[in-house]
């Protein structure tokens, strides 16, 4: 913040922003014409639906990750968690279940641990394990399939070795200037100082993850209009067929983890191993995830951490998977 | 971006939040239960906006700054595109073009079928399609039902369909009825209304029994006797 006096631009980014409404304000019977076409219609429902179905919860996250840079100093952060990062990676595992949040929460919440000086790897796991393995998300996917309660287990496992894997992962290969985006601890306050601090921090998260959702919102919607589902049914009794494309399908569809359970449950035509893999990868990686990883901590981190987390997240869906179901079901 | 206009970025966001939940537009895009998280976000949104324009008034902080002044990146005014679809566009409930988009399927939703009262029977459409396919006791085979829900077509086949949403539009999956006969009042209406809206219908008819398996891909058979054409309902999904 600087206290010196700015010559005045001739037109601000305010003046922009008043003549996007204005015209668009002006412009409104073109645009609604030129969402006269079925398909753009239904990709225009589903864009709306994924930003106000994650908005809220992308709120929850920045305000938790207000009230972190408010209150949770970098020393009492370290107080909290065990000094060994091998171990601290499992316990932020187990705190993940606590947080029951879709994946936008945990996005913002993991850069502000980070920032307060949070193993990078402890961190990263909360990120991966937050979205996936809390029980709001559990009853749901035990509601979605109840001829087959072993899924919740499955999906369980799956997602917290991917959650941890990727941990440790990062501890031993991770570098810490792939995370570009860094931010420097909340300067301490006390009172009401340190309310502001919860404010600022809220406010300027919301701003910048908000707009990475709006991007992963997009491909979502465009995918959804133009993945055509005859392509499903060509799947019916193909294991590593199935795999693959369902685990390329978590990532495009970028679903809610909340919601997830229900949609891999309805492709009754697919084994349960393929479903479960979508169940896994999903919360992990998507669209949504990986637009909002770049945004909030820098392109290098996310063309790295999310191929990785795929290919790991696949791994351990299958695991999984095997060990439970007790072979290929 | 400067600060005062990422104040107005939050307002219109939180804004249309707001917005969407006084009426019952909000049930198009997320279930019902939904509306009150929105509510709570978006008051925070627009409280945070608030807060942060009342913060630059009293001088604590500069209106005109960046946040981050080596981090000049336009990527904020990507939060205008749902703030402009939603105001303007207003984009209508899932329809026929989404039942197209899917391929069918049901799911099984739970193993309790309440025994039913005898005569006709009014139950959601998802209820009537999760009785037929996976109810072993076959509690609607052969029973007139009253269902509501919108015509499309599903693989050539004319249906009465209504779709089913757990969290918001994007997981939505269809509960169809294939549509068996005529009506007194003549033959099916077919297509979208001429403003593009759905065609909402309340179908009296039986459900055919033996339909509703893995030959007709879990879509049962309905022998039409009455139909009315009725509005839209407030909440277009069923849960």
């Amino acid at each position: 913040m600087t206290t010196a006096v700015r010559p005045r631009p001739g037109a601000t980014s305010l003046h922009v922003f008043c003549a996007v409404l204005l015209a668009a304000v002006l412009a409104r019977s073109l645009i609604a014409d030129a969402f006269d076409a079925p398909a753009l219609r239904t990709a225009a429902t589903v864009f709306v639906a994924v930003c106000l179905q994650a908005l809220p919860f992308l709120v929850l996250g920045v305000l938790l990750s207000g009230l972190i840079a408010g209150f949770v100093s970098p020393v009492v952060l370290r107080r909290v968690l065990p000094a060994r990062t091998a171990v601290a990676v499992p316990v932020a595992g187990a705190a993940a279940m606590v947080l029951p949040g879709c994946e936008c929460a945990s996005v913002p919440v993991a850069r502000r641990l980070i920032g307060q000086g949070a193993p990078e790897a402890a961190a990263l796991t909360f990120l991966l394990a937050a979205p996936a393995v809390n029980p709001v998300v559990l009853v749901a996917t035990a509601t979605a399939f109840p001829d087959a309660p072993e899924m919740v287990g499955a999906r369980f496992l799956g997602s917290l070795t991917t959650a941890c894997a990727m941990g440790w992962l990062w501890q031993r290969a991770g570098r810490s200037e792939w995370i570009t985006r860094r931010l420097a601890p909340a300067p301490a306050g006390t009172g009401k100082a340190r309310w502001a601090v919860v404010a600022e921090t809220a406010r300027a998260d919301l701003v910048s993850a908000g707009a990475f959702l709006v991007v992963g919102a997009v491909a979502a919607a465009a995918l959804r209009v133009l993945v055509p589902p005859q392509w499903l049914d060509a799947l019916a009794g193909r294991m590593l067929l199935g795999i693959a494309v369902m685990a390329v399908l978590a990532v495009l569809l970028s679903l809610c983890s909340e919601a997830d359970a229900f949609v891999a449950a309805s492709l009754a035509m697919l084994p349960l191993l393929p479903r479960l893999v979508f169940l896994v990868v999903g919360p992990a990686v998507d669209l949504k995830l990986v637009a909002l990883q770049a945004g909030t901590f820098g392109r290098a981190f996310a063309v790295r951490f999310a191929p990785a987390t795929f290919a790991v997240a696949v791994t351990a869906g299958v695991g999984a998977g095997l060990l439970v179901f007790g072979g290929l079901r | 971006m400067r600060r005062d206009t990422q104040h107005a970025l939050l307002l219109v966001l939180g804004g249309v939040m707001l917005r969407v939940c006084v009426d019952d537009s909000v049930l198009r895009y997320v279930r019902p239960g939904h509306r009150w998280l929105l509510v709570a976000a978006g008051t925070a949104a627009v409280g945070l906006a608030v807060v942060g324009a009342v913060r630059d008034l009293r001088g604590r902080t500069h209106a005109a700054d960046d946040d981050h002044a080596h981090d000049r990146s336009h990527a904020p005014w990507l939060l205008l595109l749902p703030v402009l679809v939603i105001a303007l566009v207003a984009p209508p409930a899932l329809g026929a073009d989404a039942v197209n988009r899917t391929s069918g399927g049901t799911v099984r939703s739970g193993d309790l079928y309440p025994p039913l009262p005898g005569g006709t029977l009014a139950l959601g459409l998802g209820d009537v399609v999760d009785r037929a396919v996976w109810d072993d006791s076959r509690s609607v085979a052969g029973r007139e039902v009253v269902v509501t829900g919108f015509l499309a077509r599903h693989r050539g086949d004319v249906v009465l369909a209504r779709m089913r949403i757990s969290c918001c539009a994007a997981d939505a999956r269809p509960s169809m009825l294939r549509l068996r006969g005529t009506a007194p009042e003549g033959p099916l209406p077919d297509g979208p209304l001429p403003d593009g809206g759905e065609r909402w219908l309340q179908v009296r008819g039986t459900v055919v029994p033996g339909t509703g398996n893995v030959a007709d891909r879990y879509v049962p058979d309905l022998t039409i006797s009455a139909l009315t054409p009725v509005p839209a309902p407030s909440d277009p999904y069923e849960s």
